[in-house]
C-alpha cells in the first residue's frame, strides 16, 4: 500500500488554518509544515484550540548548532479535515532562547515546556510552571542569573539527603504531607508523589518524575534510522510493538512510503496482541492495587497464554525485534496462523466470559466507581489521551483519526472506538475491557488474511532524504504515541533530532487533578488507573551526581552538553 | 545451619529493584511470580520492603538520578543478602550504555554501585531463566548463611 497526501491541504492550511505563516511545504501523508514568527506562537494556540477544536500533539525543539532552536508545534487537525496534522516552526537564537509560553493556554503544552527548559535550556516566556520535569528541583538554575551555582551546603552530605524535591513546603502544609517514593509498592518504577492529606482526603498532590530518563533520543541521533528501531522498542518493554510501529511509521513517513500488504496486517496483529497483554496486565495490576489478589492471578493467568501466541510469532516474549524500515522482517506462515487461529478464538470467549465478570465483582466496584474523576472538560484542557480520555466520552483514538502504517482500514478491517461515560477508574476499566475483546476481533481477522494469502513482507527501503520531517503516530495501550523525526541536512544517515511524546507524559500530568479530593487509600489505584508507564514517560535527562566520588555538572555545562551537535561540535 | 537459616533458605523472600530499565525484565519477573511459573509454591514471595527481603532482584540500567536509591535500598536489606541481576542492562548496561560518547544518563550496570552475585542475560530472559537464576541466588545464600554461622 502507498501511503499518498492530499495535495489540496496546503492551500487549506495557508488560506483557512494559518495566514500569518511565512512558508508553507508539504511533508508526506497530510503533514504541512508552516513557518511562522515565534511571537505568534501563542495567538496561534489559542485559535486553534477556540475556532478549530485542534490538539496540541507535542511541543518540542530542535538544535540547529549555529543557525539557533526550531521550535517545533505540533497540531493534530484530523477532526477538521482527513488526517491533517500542522507542524509549526519558528526559529529563534540561541542568545535569548524564550518564546512566548503556551502553556498558559492550554495545560496541554505544561510538561513539554518544562521538559525543554531541561534538555536544551529554552526558558518560555510566561509559562505557568517553571520547575523542572526530568532534572531534580534542586538543580541549580545558573543559566537565568549568569551567577556560579551556589556552593553545595554543608551538613550531611549523602546523595539521598540532598534529595528532597518536595513541590508543597513542608511549611504551608496545615494538613499532613504524605512522601510516596520513588520506590513503593504500588507502582514497581520509581516516582515521588507528595499527597497533602486532611483526614484521609487528599487535598493537593504534586508528581515528580525523571528518574527513569535513560537518554533514548539522543542514543537514537547518534546511531542512526536503522539501529534506531531497536532502542526505540526498549524505550517501553510493555508496549514495545507500539513505539517499535510509531518509530518506523515516523521514519517511513521521511520518504514516499510502500509497504506491502502482508507486513501492514503483520503489524496491526503484533500491535494488537501488544494492547491485549498490556490490557490484561493493567487489569492485573489494579486488582492486585485493591488487594483483589484472585483477579491479579485470573487475569494474569490469560494473559500468559498471549504471550505464548506472541512468541510463536516473533520469537520473543516482550522486545520482538522484528519491524523494519519499509515492512517486517519475519512472516508468519499459513501453517502458523491456522494454528494460532483457534488459541485466540477460544482465549476471545473466555475473556468475554470472564472479564466482565470481574468488572462486574462487587469489590471491583466498591473500589473503583467514583474513583478519580476527571470530566470531559479537564480531559480535553489537559490533553489527556487513550483509554482515559475515551473514558471521559471522548471519542479520539489514533487508529481511527490519524491512522499508523498498519490496516485499520474500516473498509477492510471491522472494529470501533470504545468509549464511556463513567469519567472514573471504573469507567477506565470498562473501557479496556470493551477494547480487549475489539482487539482480539482484529485479531482473528488479520489471522484469517494471513491464512489466506502470501507475499512481500519487506521493500528495499530508499533512501532517506535530507532535510524532511517525519511524524509517526500510533495508538499504544495506554494511548497516543508521538514520533517526531528531522532528518539532517547534510547526513543521510543520522536524523538531525529526534522526539517521542509518549502517552503517559501526558496522563501523569493529570494525576494530581484526580487525586484531589480522593481518600488516601485510593491514591494508588488513581495512579494506577492511567496505567502510567514510567520508562515511557522519563526517557531522557541528566543528573549531577556520579557514582562513588561526586562528578558535577553545572548548569552551564549541561546546557553546552545539551546544545552539542552530534559530532561533539559546540 | 540455624533453625533461622534453614527457614531463610526454604522460602527466600524477594524484592524487585527496578533500576530504571525498560519494564520488559519487570514483568517477566511478575510473570514468573504469576499462577503459569507460580514460584509462590516454593516459598519464594515478593515483598513491598527491601527490609524484609534476602534476594534482591535488580532490574535495568541504573540512570544516575537512581543512583542514591540504589544503594539506599541495598543497604537497608538485612545481611546475608544475594543479588540478582536480571536483564543485558542490569549485566552489562545493554544498548543504553555508551562509552565515547558517553550516554549522559545512564551510569552502567547495577555491578557498579552494589554487589551483584548471579546474572541472568537476556533481553528480556524468559521467567523460566529468571526462576533459574534465583535457585542460583538461593545457593549463595545458603552459602553466605553457613560462612555467617561459623
Amino acid at each position: 500500500m502507498k501511503f499518498e497526501s492530499d495535495p489540496t491541504l496546503v492551500d487549506f492550511v495557508r488560506t483557512e488554518v494559518v495566514p500569518e505563516g511565512t512558508s508553507f511545504r508539504a511533508l508526506h501523508e497530510n503533514r504541512v509544515a508552516v513557518r511562522i514568527n515565534a511571537e505568534d506562537a501563542d495567538r496561534l494556540a489559542g485559535r486553534f484550540m477556540s475556532r478549530f477544536n485542534a490538539r496540541l500533539i507535542h511541543e518540542t525543539a530542535v538544535d540547529m548548532e549555529v543557525e539557533g532552536f526550531d521550535m517545533v508545534y505540533i497540531y493534530d487537525f484530523s477532526k477538521v479535515k482527513d488526517r491533517l496534522v500542522v507542524v509549526l516552526e519558528a526559529r529563534i537564537s540561541k542568545d535569548d532562547p524564550s518564546p512566548p509560553s503556551i502553556a498558559k493556554i492550554t495545560w496541554q503544552a505544561s510538561w513539554a515546556e518544562r521538559e525543554i527548559h531541561d534538555l536544551l535550556g529554552i526558558s518560555p516566556r510566561g509559562t505557568p510552571d517553571p520547575r523542572k520535569q526530568f532534572l531534580p528541583y534542586e538543580w541549580p538554575n545558573a543559566a537565568e542569573s549568569g551567577a556560579a551555582p551556589p556552593p553545595p551546603e554543608k551538613g550531611p552530605s549523602g546523595p539521598q539527603e540532598k534529595w528532597i524535591p518536595l513541590g508543597i513546603a513542608p511549611n504551608d502544609a496545615y494538613a499532613t504531607l504524605i512522601p510516596i517514593g520513588p520506590y513503593h509498592p504500588g507502582v514497581i518504577e520509581g516516582q515521588t508523589v507528595y499527597v497533602k492529606v486532611e483526614g484521609e482526603t487528599v487535598v493537593s498532590a504534586d508528581i515528580k518524575t525523571g528518574f527513569h530518563h535513560r537518554g533514548i533520543q539522543k542514543l537514537i541521533e547518534r546511531r542512526g534510522y536503522h539501529k534506531g528501531v531497536f532502542a526505540a522498542e526498549r524505550v517501553c518493554g510493555i508496549c514495545s510493538a507500539a513505539h517499535g510501529l510509531a518509530y518506523v511509521t515516523a521514519c517511513e513517513n521521511l520518504y514516499e512510503a510502500e509497504v506491502p500488504d502482508r507486513a501492514l496486517y503483520l503489524r496491526t496483529l503484533l500491535l494488537e496482541l501488544n494492547r491485549v497483554h498490556s490490557h490484561l496486565l493493567w487489569i492485573g495490576v489494579v486488582a492486585d492495587v485493591i488487594g483483589w489478589k484472585t483477579g491479579f492471578h485470573l487475569s494474569w493467568g490469560i494473559r500468559e497464554r498471549v504471550m505464548d501466541i506472541i512468541e510463536s510469532i516473533t520469537g520473543n516474549r516482550v522486545n520482538y525485534g522484528i519491524w523494519r524500515i519499509g515492512g517486517m522482517s519475519r512472516d508468519v506462515s499459513k501453517e502458523l496462523a491456522e494454528r494460532v487461529l483457534p488459541a485466540v478464538k477460544a482465549l476471545k470467549a473466555e475473556m468475554a466470559q470472564l472479564l466482565p465478570e470481574i468488572a462486574a465483582h462487587s469489590v471491583v466496584k466498591s473500589r473503583l466507581v467514583g474513583v478519580g474523576p476527571l470530566s470531559y472538560a479537564d480531559a480535553f484542557d489537559g490533553g489527556a489521551v487513550g483509554p482515559v480520555a475515551r473514558a471521559s466520552n471522548w471519542r479520539i483514538d489514533v487508529r481511527a483519526d490519524n491512522p499508523p502504517h498498519a490496516m485499520y482500514d474500516p473498509k477492510v478491517i471491522s472494529w470501533e472506538v470504545v468509549t464511556d461515560e463513567g469519567c472514573d477508574t471504573y469507567g477506565r476499566t470498562l473501557v479496556r475491557v470493551k477494547e480487549l475483546l475489539v482487539s482480539s476481533e482484529i485479531i482473528i481477522q488479520c489471522l484469517e488474511y494471513l491464512a489466506k494469502t502470501t507475499g512481500d513482507i519487506r521493500l528495499e527501503p530508499k533512501v532517506i532524504p535530507v532535510n524532511s520531517e517525519g511524524i509517526g503516530l500510533n495508538e499504544a495501550p495506554r494511548g497516543e504515541l508521538v514520533h517526531y523525526v528531522r532528518a539532517s541536512e547534510f547526513n543521510m544517515n543520522l536524523p538531525q533530532a529526534y522526539r517521542i511524546r509518549t502517552p503517559s507524559y501526558r496522563n501523569n500530568a493529570l494525576i494530581p487533578k484526580m487525586l484531589v479530593g480522593a481518600n488516601l487509600a485510593d491514591v494508588p489505584v488513581v495512579m494506577g488507573s492511567t496505567d502510567q508507564c514510567l520508562a515511557c514517560t522519563d526517557r531522557f535527562e541528566v543528573i549531577r551526581e556520579g557514582g562513588g566520588a561526586s562528578q558535577s555538572m553545572s548548569w552551564g555545562e549541561l546546557v553546552a552538553l545539551g546544545r552539542r551537535g552530534r559530532f561533539g561540535r559546540v | 545451619m540455624g533453625l533461622i537459616d534453614r527457614a531463610r533458605i526454604y522460602s527466600p523472600w524477594v524484592y524487585h529493584l527496578h533500576c530504571g530499565g525498560c519494564n520488559g525484565c519487570d514483568i517477566e519477573t511478575l510473570a514468573a511470580l504469576a499462577p503459569r511459573f507460580d514460584v509462590e509454591r516454593f516459598g519464594i514471595q515478593l515483598v513491598a520492603s527491601p527490609r524484609h527481603a534476602d534476594i534482591l532482584l535488580a532490574t535495568g540500567c541504573v540512570p544516575k538520578q537512581f543512583i542514591p536509591m540504589v544503594k539506599r535500598v541495598y543497604n537497608q536489606t538485612p545481611d546475608p543478602k544475594v543479588v540478582v541481576a536480571i536483564g543485558g542492562c542490569a549485566c552489562g548496561g545493554s544498548l543504553f550504555y555508551d562509552e565515547d560518547p558517553e550516554n549522559y544518563a545512564i551510569l552502567g550496570s547495577p555491578d557498579m554501585l552494589i554487589p551483584v552475585d548471579v546474572y541472568v542475560p537476556g533481553c528480556a530472559p524468559k521467567p523460566e531463566q529468571i526462576i533459574n537464576g534465583v535457585v542460583q541466588g538461593i545457593l549463595k545464600l545458603n552459602e553466605k548463611a553457613t560462612r555467617r554461622s561459623k
